[in-house]
């Protein structure tokens, strides 16, 4: 089973970076092929919104740089996890830059999800999704907000599971393992 | 009053003139111009680019009273480069002492029938004013882009009438300083036709469209392509 980590990180936050450990280690424990990926440090354009993953070449961004690898990394994982710094209850540029040029995953037809309308998923592998975002200090709305926000992506990308978690930075690395350890459980990655 | 009021189209879509983030915001500005409001229009995609491009954004950004932000719906947020905009925009206005006081408007688009799939988008927005010391009053959420087509609002035709209403609404309240009401909002974000009938359409005939831009680029076989597959 292979894992993909995206860290969305705007420059060396010792917080994200104790939450990875704890989940490489985590991940390593569970029998997981894990390959976690600084986005600050690739290089990738902002996706243009040209369709040309859909209509151009089929489920290959035209442009070529590491945004390319981004998306064959998201279509072939099972496990696909997310951090960042929570920027205005989203998330930061750094990880939004990884997830827009993702889209080459989905198909441009469309499909039903609860009634509404989303895109229809090009592969056949279903992922699991963990998004957890740091934060300076508990914020429920904002919370509420990013777990929604996640929600939505998972709907997007059709998960098999997912789950949100928040981490007020500064926490210490066993208070981190803790969440990370649960979040990655609720999702089935851990037992 | 408003004669001496500057505003900013800030366009965070990468299509720029051809998007439907500009028609709407356009269209929105020069019924500001038409009160007398200077206005101008700037593109995160292109601004965010090179470091002489983001102070020209700051610049433009912080010389305005009221910035109207209207962008595309990108995996059920905001584009890239634009949360970029704001996230410099932020910290520009944290590093000076007494910011000066700018109003915030938002529009965000999308493709999918619903337009209650901008609302986390604009959730983001909110927070962002809120975190940079910016005043927000209000945001709307347009569904079907595809109707508009980068074309402007005033071509378009009846379809997008509500639209045109709400913006008109919005700009009066900009203009005279009062808060934008919610009627505005209401009209913006009302879905061109029946969601029912809209939903259908897309459903059935939205592949169309795909299916014949391929073609044209000689794919249409190729479109189910899965170059990544793996065991």
């Amino acid at each position: 089973m292979k894992a993909v980590l995206f860290d969305g990180s705007k420059d060396d936050d010792t917080t994200i970076g104790t939450i990875r450990q704890a989940i490489v280690e985590q991940l390593g424990r569970a029998g997981w092929d894990e390959e976690a990926i600084d986005v600050r440090n690739k290089r990738i354009a902002g996706c243009t919104g040209c369709f040309g993953c859909w209509v151009k070449t089929p489920g290959i961004c035209v442009i070529d740089d590491d945004g390319r690898e981004i998306a064959k990394k998201a279509a072939q994982a099972d496990l696909l996890v997310c951090l960042t710094p929570i920027t205005f209850r989203g998330y930061s540029s750094e990880l939004k830059r990884a997830l827009d040029r993702s889209i080459p995953v989905l198909l441009p037809y469309f499909t039903r999800v609860n009634g509404e309308i989303h895109h229809s998923m090009r592969y056949r592998r279903r992922q699991r999704l963990a998004v957890i975002g740091v934060q300076a200090s508990p914020d429920r709305e904002s919370a509420q907000i990013f777990k929604t926000l996640v929600d939505r992506n998972a709907i997007n990308f059709h998960s098999l599971a997912h789950g949100s978690s928040i981490i007020i930075r500064g926490s210490g690395p066993r208070e981190i393992g803790e969440l990370t350890n649960s979040l990655l459980k609720s999702i089935g990655v851990t037992t | 009053m408003s004669q001496n009021k500057r505003a900013l189209l800030i366009v965070g879509s990468p299509r720029c003139e051809k998007s439907n983030s500009e028609a709407i915001g356009t269209y929105l500005m020069e019924r500001l111009g038409e009160k007398g409001v200077v206005w101008d229009k700037v593109y995160t995609y292109r601004l965010t680019r090179t470091a002489e491009g983001r102070e020209k954004l700051l610049n433009a950004v912080y010389g305005a009273d009221i910035l109207v932000l209207a962008s595309p719906l990108y995996v059920d947020s905001i584009p890239s480069f634009t949360i970029n905009a704001m996230e410099l925009i932020n910290e520009h206005r944290r590093a000076i002492e007494s910011p000066k006081e700018q109003k915030l408007f938002v529009i965000v688009n999308c493709g999918f029938p619903e337009p209650s799939h901008n609302q986390t988008a604009l959730a983001i927005y909110r927070r962002f004013a809120l975190e940079s010391g910016i005043e927000w009053v209000g945001g709307a959420r347009v569904g079907w882009g595809m109707a508009i087509d980068g074309r402007s609002l005033d071509s378009v035709g009846g379809m997008v009438k509500n639209l045109m209403r709400g913006l008109q609404l919005a700009a009066g309240a900009l203009a005279g300083d009062i808060p934008v009401p919610k009627e505005a909002e209401e009209l913006i974000s009302r879905p061109f036709m029946p969601l029912v009938l809209a939903k259908l359409m897309t459903s059935v005939a939205g592949g169309v469209g795909w299916n014949s831009e391929a073609r044209k680029n000689g794919v249409r076989n190729r479109m189910h392509d899965r170059p990544y597959e793996s065991d």
